[in-house]
């Protein structure tokens, strides 16, 4: 069923929903559809800066490949012909994944991450890839390598971050929908600041073979899409057990909550509001949004109540202490020795040609040794965010500060999960705020590390406690003449993606009312 | 140990050179940042076991087969491919400067 009735002749603005019936009626092919993307991208993404790779020669030979199916009525999935955007930390085979950093600038990915393989296998087409922060680290996109995104919305603010090139390539109908990644907020906030429905799955459930980890106890991939439909198919088609990364469940245990999910109505859900997301600090313009969101599912029959996570004071500084030290583990791995940017290849212009097969390196006359390879490497191509974050991990993990850091952030983890799993005997659905403001300008965070961090204050728990968050656009604001979008956050218990699926669809015809 | 010493002491183990400037600057926002993770000292948290896996997950077992009817088996990889990616290379083989002068 079309979510939306969409008249206009420009392919570009239809849900995943819409073309695919278009497809199978014949009044749109998919290279139609790949080609009002490229044609939409060669126009506008100068300008947004979205996309780090296009692949539009591979592109069209795919939706050629996917007209044929479409014709020969071979094809089946409701991602067939679909074009997807991914982020630049997630592997495609043979084609360019840099993380948003120097340090991969020319790196080229082996093989095909999980989740790439099971879009491939669905006939969705690779676009190409989308603009992050550096290695995923950061609420903006200014801390990528290669120039910031711009928010579609606005273009003198920031897109969000660390998926920014991913929402803005959404929200500009760039592609279909895509894919990001998400270890503090980092589909959520993006989604959220540019207008679109992100969602991060329960821990477990995607997938993270070939993301290029960050912190691994937190990293999800999730889908950003024009509509929670749209972001439920693509969810579906990455979801599942695989080998190749343990922590992905071969069955997915059921809910706690006593909501089935994947029903036409919500009547009977209860909804609570934690009052710990509405404190001080919150634009009273995206509370009142949350307020207006809270009404209309009440006036869908769900219950609203008041809730509490107590420890929710404390997830902010719990998140920037387990994550740092996560990232200084996975990223001791750049040492320029095996592969990606390294002082032995790329600050040389004419590397010494040793005999036989292959390229070497002419020992310095100032005979550098071992340890400058990696002291040098790192010091030039990586950035000062990423550069902050590996040592802080480092400090929080070294001897005579771990149990007084790393030790009790992760007692307070338990805490804060004990305070979700409590919350859900009580209640089905969490609503609550994605971001305490609204899209930021350029540069007015960018020199305070700590304000950046903030950014970040309401998504961080659903990673620290592992349950899904689903955000959606409800409602938008005025500021200097510019509507800018608002969007608020559905956490769930664990596994629960269907009942945060059945709440936003509920709250999209409620906004469209 | 001063802040400034500490700084010094990690950038040592994190394997990155850093300039008088910026070390200055990076001990001044990690002193902030500190600060800020140092309220956890606030929690209670007596008798609160460290979490050690979110959804409870217990060791995930497979059977030692690396064959295609096996449970994991990794996408197949050119090792030529993986040669060229490192920065120097002959012979199959990875070369790095000399450890020990």
């Amino acid at each position: 069923m079309a979510l939306r009735k969409n008249m206009t002749a420009d392919p570009t603005k239809l849900t995943i929903t819409e073309a695919a019936v278009r497809f199978r009626e014949g009044t749109l092919t998919p290279s139609a559809l790949t080609e009002a993307h490229l044609a939409a991208i060669a126009q506008r993404d100068g300008d947004i800066h979205a996309y780090l790779s296009v692949f539009a020669d591979e592109a069209r030979k795919d939706a050629a490949a996917a007209d044929r199916r479409f014709r020969e009525g071979a094809a089946g999935s409701a991602l067939d012909g679909m074009p997807i955007a991914v982020k630049d930390n997630i592997l495609v085979s043979g084609k360019p994944a840099t993380a948003g950093s120097r340090i991969l600038e020319s790196y080229v990915a082996s093989y095909d991450a999980t989740v790439i393989a099971k879009l491939k296998a669905e006939g969705a087409i690779i676009l190409g890839k989308t603009n992050l922060d550096e290695f995923a680290m950061g609420a903006s996109t200014e801390h990528s390598a290669f120039g910031p995104t711009r928010n579609p919305r606005d273009l003198t603010r920031v897109p969000g971050g660390s998926s920014g090139g991913s929402a803005a390539a959404v929200a500009a109908d760039l592609c279909a929908a895509a894919l990001g990644s998400d270890t503090g907020g980092s589909v959520r906030q993006p989604a959220a600041f540019c207008g679109v429905t992100g969602l991060k799955p329960t821990y477990g459930r995607v997938s993270r073979s070939g993301l290029i980890a960050m912190a691994s106890s937190l990293d999800q991939i999730g889908p950003l899409a024009k509509c929670t439909e749209d972001a439920e198919i693509v969810f579906n088609a990455i979801a599942g057990h695989d080998p190749l990364d343990a922590t992905t469940h071969e069955k997915p245990p059921i809910p706690n909550s006593p909501w089935p999910g994947r029903q036409s109505s919500i009547s009977g859900l209860r909804v609570g509001l934690p009052k710990e997301y509405f404190g001080e600090g919150l634009d009273p313009r995206i509370r009142e949004s949350a307020e207006r969101a809270s009404e209309a599912l009440r006036k869908e029959g769900a219950t609203i109540s008041e809730v509490s996570l107590p420890h929710t004071p404390h997830a902010l500084a719990v998140y920037y202490l387990l994550m740092p030290s996560e990232v200084s583990a996975n990223l001791a791995r750049f040492d320029g020795i095996r592969y990606g940017a390294s002082i032995l290849r790329d600050s040389r212009p004419t590397p010494y040609r040793a005999e036989g097969s292959g390229s070497g390196f002419q020992i310095p006359d100032s005979r550098k040794d071992f340890w400058d390879v990696y002291f040098e490497t790192r010091r030039q191509f990586f950035g000062d965010e990423v550069k902050r974050r590996i040592m802080l991990g480092t400090f929080a993990l070294s001897s005579g500060y771990y149990d007084a850091y790393y030790g009790r952030a992760q007692q307070v983890r338990a805490l804060i999960q004990r305070d979700f799993t409590r919350v859900f005997t009580d209640v089905d659905v969490l609503l609550t705020p994605t971001s305490p403001v609204l899209p930021f300008r350029f540069g007015e965070r960018l020199e305070d590390p700590l304000a950046m961090y903030l950014a970040d204050i309401y998504t961080v728990s659903a990673n620290l406690a592992g349950v899904p968050g689903l955000v959606l656009p409800f409602g938008a604001v005025e500021e200097d003449g510019r509507m800018l979008p608002v969007g608020l956050q559905l956490m769930g218990a664990p596994f629960a993606e269907n009942t945060l699926f059945s709440v936003g669809k509920a709250l999209e015809a409620a906004n469209r009312a | 140990m001063e802040n400034k010493d500490i700084v010094h002491h990690i950038a040592q183990l994190v394997r990155i050179s850093f300039t008088d400037a910026e070390m200055e600057k990076f001990s001044r926002e990690f002193r902030a940042i500190l600060d800020f993770v140092g309220k956890l000292k606030e929690a209670d948290v007596e008798g609160v076991e460290p979490i050690a896996h979110i959804t409870g997950r217990e060791n995930a077992r497979r059977e030692d087969d690396f064959t295609d009817d096996g449970g994991a088996v990794l996408p197949k990889i050119d090792p030529d491919f993986l040669e060229e990616q490192a920065p120097g290379h002959i012979e199959g083989e990875v070369r790095v400067p000399r450890v020990l002068q």
